[in-house]
């Protein structure tokens, strides 16, 4: 350990000297004469519709820092020359976009400005680790309903499919609706993302998570997602980061956009009830110099596709009769808002503050095949989140400047049938083998998570080579989490912990614009102090007052390293290479814990069952990334990115057997379990021209892990095999049409593996589910009318209606039936082992 | 400015808007699902008597229920078919139906209430499962009639000594006793009330033998009259008694209005008679033979003059004695019960001959009483046999299961008064469908029953 800090302290002396980048891109290049080909000082290059701007140098050359990612219009002017411009020049996080201008000489007075369509690089010879973005014109015309549906196209990010059946999950489903981020990043387990919303850590430490999946497509800016070897700038997270900028420009004329659509269209095949509305306005606000304030709101609803039935007779005859006329009840809805504000104000070039954020709501529901004829006896979940930051800018010169940022963010999750009490004494819980008849599911779970953030990030370009960034972090978090028995509402769980978190990071962007060589260099120290107190001797766990102390905080230091050199005119490659580290979502690092009356303290339950405690030693879990890849352009519209990567993580947390002193056997979580993932990425891409663009991706990958569910013991420690999110083969892809006369449709499809399953515990997810395919379409028309845009849109969903299978029964490997006579075909043909068939969306868009 | 103000405006305006929009997907508020319990009839529903006709039923549950559930699931019904009717809530307690007959239901029927086990409560819970057998429950209660018109029929309940009467009164309460004679008797005589309803005749065995009649309205002895010796069995009309004196072997016959005996006459060719009854139709008397090897049969007299017309023999269906002798109303027929078995013939006073012998399934005959209508014949056994005068057929049965010995049938032929010695009870039996009502416990040893004409306060 020592030697590991040693070596660090080592690279971080060899770097401190240079300079980097933080969470803006910057545009850099050089503005030349076009005639003569010498350079024009002095030059004024804008960010049109910002403040941002710089003046070349005495070689012409010019660096704009801090552009928040966004798509914009750049223009160099200068006395006497005609006004060069490019437009919809496309900037990232982190990133470098270069830009030449050539200025002719004017030869008339007030000669028109040149426009030229900014195209961006096929190539981007700054890659150092795997950068996937899209912005908000992209996402317009994408066949897509939620933030997720987004992620899942770029590659190397697949959602968690569910392949078991609820009631089959840890302690017999009470966590089945604890919530999660749904997706696997490059093989890692579920929660091993961090997400950002302009800069401001959203993830849900407590369950992991975010609680952006419902944020309209009018509130993004852009969103990026990094899957490889990102930088020290980004911590707790082993396998990826989402950076999600939202709208930022302050309109100098007000700006509304309204988008509605449903699937209601009488057809009810191809309905789930399904509505959706926008709206959006952003205005300068009259009075106050460069005040703009934005304002989205979205409404999404949708009964899904799997329902219940309450026939009239069936608790009155206990559970036998299912005649008459059902009531159909919903059981996999969905209901969300997402509101977002927004209040920017650059009084200045060198000073900007920002005041935002957003107020989320979910409603939803689980299907659970056992109360498919008592919906309404599964458990509810609401997961409610806001967000308030505030963000200060202050450029000190042309090369440095600072963010100050603030932020509040809080989560709270609340999975129960009822929220009276009392109510769960009301009705028995009575069931047959297969189906329950009344009473209600034994999940309640009410928990909030509240972050106070506070950080600091400075940059500085150091040199035209060097831009060096380094920043701290402090977060205050509160955990707080209940979960009950509903029968008898007696304590499982419950806690009050305020960990802190801390960080602190420094890195350096070398571009050495001689050999087109980029290196980004990087270490990140981070301390977590859960704040809580532990059992000395966790075999005392029965003792009632057994004594406790006070857990050790955790530090860690991980390097980060990235080099991207080119190999042609028209090719690079880069290496990417750290170490992630993640303390564990706070529900595992507190699990069974509750407050015991004698002692007035949260200490472990000994009463538990069916679900572990945790050690009284957590350690973060580890991952070592490596990562090489080359970009090439096949033609000026077409290239082609090739990664490999390796992943070992180490110390996740898993589930084992102890005893007590009394000889009592329970479950520990620690860290025990590993897994190593390998993989292949493979991308086409085609930038828009000829009325058309795509972009395709392959994916080969094999995960192996100890085990595949936190709460399951591993079979043989020693044993690895395929998890069961693993697929080994991926392939999606997005068409794009857009036509001069308005017309245009775009079309994702994708194709994976199936997951594995277990048909014999001698052969661990030895079997495969079906593959699994799906295509959407999106078929537009763009409009004028009344002095504002319109668009009108179809969205198919699952165009050829492909019935994809989930899972399927392991002794019989076929969905719907398994191989015990003693199951009727009801219980078996379980709606949830399948996705969802065709739905048919039309809607509108208007906006000025 | 003004612009950008209703901009904002109209958004803060459509997010309030969608706000609403939000679906309410939370359950229902949850419902005990526990069954309704039956908790029963209220006490004028259960076995009660003198039931007004347009009485209500009423059932207490343990919940509130389902008013709609009950039409399908409720029954009222006498033999006379179900009763119509509508359902209501209690005011006062919720869980308590009361079902109230559309019309009056029919007097003096037993009516039979039936609650299914589909009744639901409220909480859309049957009282049974369904996947159970239905056994309602169930209750009954017995309108009132003309028994109940101007006061109640008093039941006279002679003992077996025939030395005292006991009085049932208002159906079925206990009204007391009445001495007879202090003198030893061999046994109780015939009691028979005249049709007019004025007067109870009691034939006193007794070695001197006399008859007391007796003011059915109040007990009081309005005469004791001498007669032949052994008096026994006894027929009477308005104006006339005629007593057999087994001993004396003769008849005597008594004028009503002057408590005197008219005559006495006997049968000199050695004929002795042992029951008799009056035939005001063709005003002959008929009487049957207690003298051994003439038992079974029957003589016919003229009333006039007391002249014997002829005998017809075998009139008995196994030639034993006569065990009791009633007479139709009409006088067509004469309703012989034979000593010590259970058979039954039916003499037509038409063609003077036997037209239909019945063998019942019972122990021997104890006593028999007829109405307009029916014949009713108690059993030693306990079994009661109603039979139909015009079709001398068998209509019912009904078993007592304890000895039985008299019988009385009120005078609307609504409901018998049955004596049963051995726990000395007087057992109350409609006659619609033989059902028992109940019984009237008696402080003595008990014989035979006679019935008022009239009812009484």
């Amino acid at each position: 350990m020592k030697a590991k800090l040693f070596i660090s302290l080592i690279f971080l002396l060899l770097t401190v000297h240079s300079l980097f980048a933080i969470g803006e891109g910057k545009i850099v290049g050089q503005v030349l004469d076009k005639e003569s080909g010498d350079p024009l000082p002095g030059c004024n290059i804008v960010v049109e519709g910002t403040l941002l701007g710089a003046s070349a140098d005495e070689d012409g050359f010019f660096i704009i820092l801090n552009v928040p990612p966004g798509t914009y219009n750049v223009s160099a002017q200068m006395v006497g020359y005609v006004t060069d411009m490019r437009e919809n020049v496309k900037v990232l996080s982190n990133r470098t976009i270069k830009l030449n201008f050539e200025l002719s000489v004017q030869a008339i007075e007030g000669e028109a400005i040149t426009v030229e369509a900014y195209k961006n690089p096929l190539v981007q010879k700054d890659l150092t680790y795997k950068i996937q973005a899209v912005t908000a014109e992209e996402i317009e015309n994408l066949p897509v309903t939620t933030m997720t549906d987004v992620l899942v196209q770029q590659a190397g990010i697949s959602r968690n499919i569910r392949n078991m059946p609820v009631s089959s999950g840890p302690a017999f489903g009470q966590f089945s609706t604890v919530p999660t981020d749904n997706l696997h990043f490059r093989g890692g387990r579920e929660n091993e993302a961090l997400y950002l919303f302009d800069g401001v850590n959203v993830t849900d430490r407590l369950w992991g998570g975010f609680s952006l999946d419902p944020i309209g497509e009018y509130t993004l800016s852009s969103l990026e997602a990094y899957t490889g070897t990102f930088g020290a700038k980004y911590g707790g997270a082993m396998s990826g980061v989402v950076n999600i900028a939202a709208y930022d420009q302050i309109a100098k004329l007000p700006k509304i956009k309204l988008q509605a659509y449903t699937d209601n269209l009488g057809i009810k095949e191809v309905s789930q009830n399904t509505n959706s509305y926008e709206l959006f306005a952003s205005v300068a606000i009259p009075g106050v110099r460069n005040l703009g304030l934005t304002i989205a709101h979205r409404f999404y609803s949708t009964d899904g596709y799997i329902y219940g039935y309450i026939y009239p007779e069936w608790v009155n005859s206990e559970g036998r009769d299912k005649s008459g006329e059902p009531e159909k009840v919903p059981m996999q809805y969905q209901d969300t808002q997402f509101t977002f504000g927004k209040l920017v104000w650059k009084p200045s070039s060198n000073f900007s503050a920002t005041i935002g954020g957003f107020v989320t709501k979910t409603n939803q529901g689980l299907y659970d095949h056992y109360f498919k004829y008592n919906p309404y006896g599964a458990p509810r979940v609401n997961l409610d989140g806001h967000l308030l930051y505030g963000k200060f800018n202050y450029v000190f010169n042309k090369s440095s400047y600072i963010w100050i940022t603030a932020a509040q963010y809080e989560r709270g999750f609340l999975s129960r049938v009822w929220d009276n009490p009392d109510y769960y004494l009301v009705i028995p819980q009575t069931g047959t083998a297969e189906f329950s008849i009344s009473g209600e599911d034994w999940v309640y779970f009410n928990t909030n998570f509240k972050r106070l953030e506070a950080r600091a990030d400075y940059f500085n370009q150091l040199s035209k080579v060097h831009s060096l960034t380094a920043g701290f972090d402090y977060n205050k978090l509160n955990t707080d989490l209940q979960r009950r028995n509903p029968d008898g509402f007696g304590v499982l769980e419950m806690y009050h912990y305020e960990p802190v978190e801390m960080n602190g990071y420094i890195s350096d962007k070398m571009e050495f614009e001689d050999m087109g060589m980029i290196v980004n260099v990087g270490l990140r120290f981070d301390y977590i102090d859960p704040k809580r107190k532990v059992l000395k001797n966790l075999a005392e766990l029965s003792q009632p007052d057994a004594s406790m102390e006070e857990a050790k905080p955790v530090m860690f230091i991980t390097p980060r390293l990235g080099i991207s050199f080119p190999i042609m005119e028209t090719a690079a490659m880069w290496f990417g290479y750290g170490h992630y580290y993640q303390y564990p979502d706070y529900f595992k690092v507190f699990q069974g814990t509750f407050y015991a009356q004698g002692t007035g303290q949260y200490r472990p339950n000994p009463q538990l069952e069916n679900t572990p405690i945790a050690d009284t030693k957590i350690e973060p879990e580890e991952t070592v990334n490596y990562e090489v890849g080359i970009q090439s352009k096949i033609t000026p519209e077409l290239a082609f990115n090739v990664t490999g990567f390796y992943r070992k993580t180490s110390n996740l947390i898993g589930v084992l057997l102890s005893e007590t002193n009394e000889g009592k056997r329970f479950q520990v979580m620690g860290n025990i379990d590993y897994a190593t993932v390998k993989g292949l990425e493979v991308t086409l891409r085609k930038n828009f021209s000829s009325n058309f663009s795509f972009v395709l991706n392959y994916t080969l990958s094999q995960t192996l892990v100890s085990t595949s569910i936190l709460f399951e013991r591993p079979i043989d420690e020693a044993l690895t095999f395929p998890a069961n999110w693993d697929q080994p083969h991926q392939l999606n892809g997005v068409l794009n049409f857009h036509w001069n006369n308005g017309w245009g449709f775009s079309l994702y499809g994708y194709l994976a593996s199936g997951t594995p399953y277990t048909r014999t515990s001698f052969d661990p997810n030895g079997e495969r589910n079906p593959s699994i395919s799906t295509v959407d379409l999106n078929v537009f028309k763009d409009l004028n009318f009344f002095g504002f845009k319109q668009q009108i849109f179809l969205q198919v969903y699952n165009l050829f209606n492909k019935i994809n299978v989930w899972w399927v029964y392991s002794d019989s490997g076929i969905p719907g039936k398994d191989a015990n006579p003693a199951t009727s075909d009801d219980y078996t043909n379980n709606p949830s082992m399948y996705g969802p068939g065709r739905t048919i969306r039309l809607g509108i868009k208007i906006w000025n | 400015m003004r612009k950008q103000i209703i901009h904002l405006f109209m958004l803060g305006l459509s997010i309030i808007l969608i706000q609403a929009c939000m679906p309410d997907r939370m359950a229902p508020e949850p419902v005990d699902i526990n069954r309704p319990k039956f908790l029963g009839f209220s006490a004028q529903d259960s076995g009660a008597i003198n039931v007004a006709l347009d009485h209500p039923v009423t059932m207490v549950f343990d919940r509130k229920m389902d008013l709609s559930t009950f039409p399908e699931n409720f029954t009222l019904e006498s033999i006379s078919g179900p009763i119509a009717g509508t359902f209501k809530l209690d005011n006062d307690a919720d869980s308590v139906v009361i079902f109230t007959p559309s019309a009056n239901m029919n007097p003096a029927e037993v009516y039979t209430a039936y609650v299914g086990g589909g009744v639901r409560a409220t909480n859309g819970m049957s009282r049974i499962s369904p996947n159970e057998a239905d056994i309602p429950e169930t209750t009954w209660f017995f309108t009132t009639g003309q028994y109940a018109q101007n006061g109640f029929p008093h039941i006279f309940v002679l003992d077996k000594n025939g030395q005292e009467f006991f009085l049932i009164e208002k159906i079925d309460s206990y009204g007391g006793k009445t001495t007879i004679t202090t003198e030893s008797t061999f046994g109780s005589g015939e009691v028979r009330i005249t049709p007019d309803g004025t007067k109870m005749v009691i034939a006193n065995r007794l070695s001197a033998g006399t008859v007391s009649i007796f003011n059915p309205q109040d007990m009081t002895l309005l005469a004791t009259v001498n007669v032949g010796v052994g008096p026994e069995q006894v027929f009477v009309t308005n104006e006339r008694a005629y007593v057999v004196n087994l001993s004396g072997r003769n008849v005597s016959v008594i004028d009503l209005n002057s408590y005197t005996e008219l005559t006495q006459f006997s049968f000199s060719d050695g004929f002795r008679p042992r029951d008799i009854v009056y035939n005001a139709a063709n005003n002959k008397l008929y009487i049957s033979s207690n003298k051994i090897g003439e038992y079974g049969t029957m003589r016919i007299v003229d009333a006039s003059d007391y002249t014997s017309y002829y005998d017809v023999k075998n009139v008995t269906p196994t030639k034993k004695k006569t065990l009791d002798m009633e007479i139709t109303s009409d006088g067509a027929y004469i309703f012989i019960a034979e000593y010590n078995t259970s058979a039954l013939s039916v003499f037509s006073t038409q063609a003077d001959s036997v037209v239909t012998t019945l063998d019942l399934d019972a122990t021997r005959n104890e006593d028999g009483i007829i109405s307009d209508t029916y014949y009713y014949l108690v059993c030693n056994d306990g079994n009661v046999f109603k039979i139909d005068i015009a079709a001398h057929t068998v209509l019912m049965q009904l078993d007592l299961e304890r000895i039985s010995a008299g019988v009385a049938v009120t005078a609307a032929d609504e409901m018998l008064y049955i004596a049963t010695p051995v726990d000395s009870t007087v057992q109350i039996v409609e006659t619609s469908t033989l059902t028992r009502l109940r019984e009237v416990k008696i402080p003595g040893t008990i014989k035979r029953v006679a019935a008022s004409v009239l009812n009484y306060q």
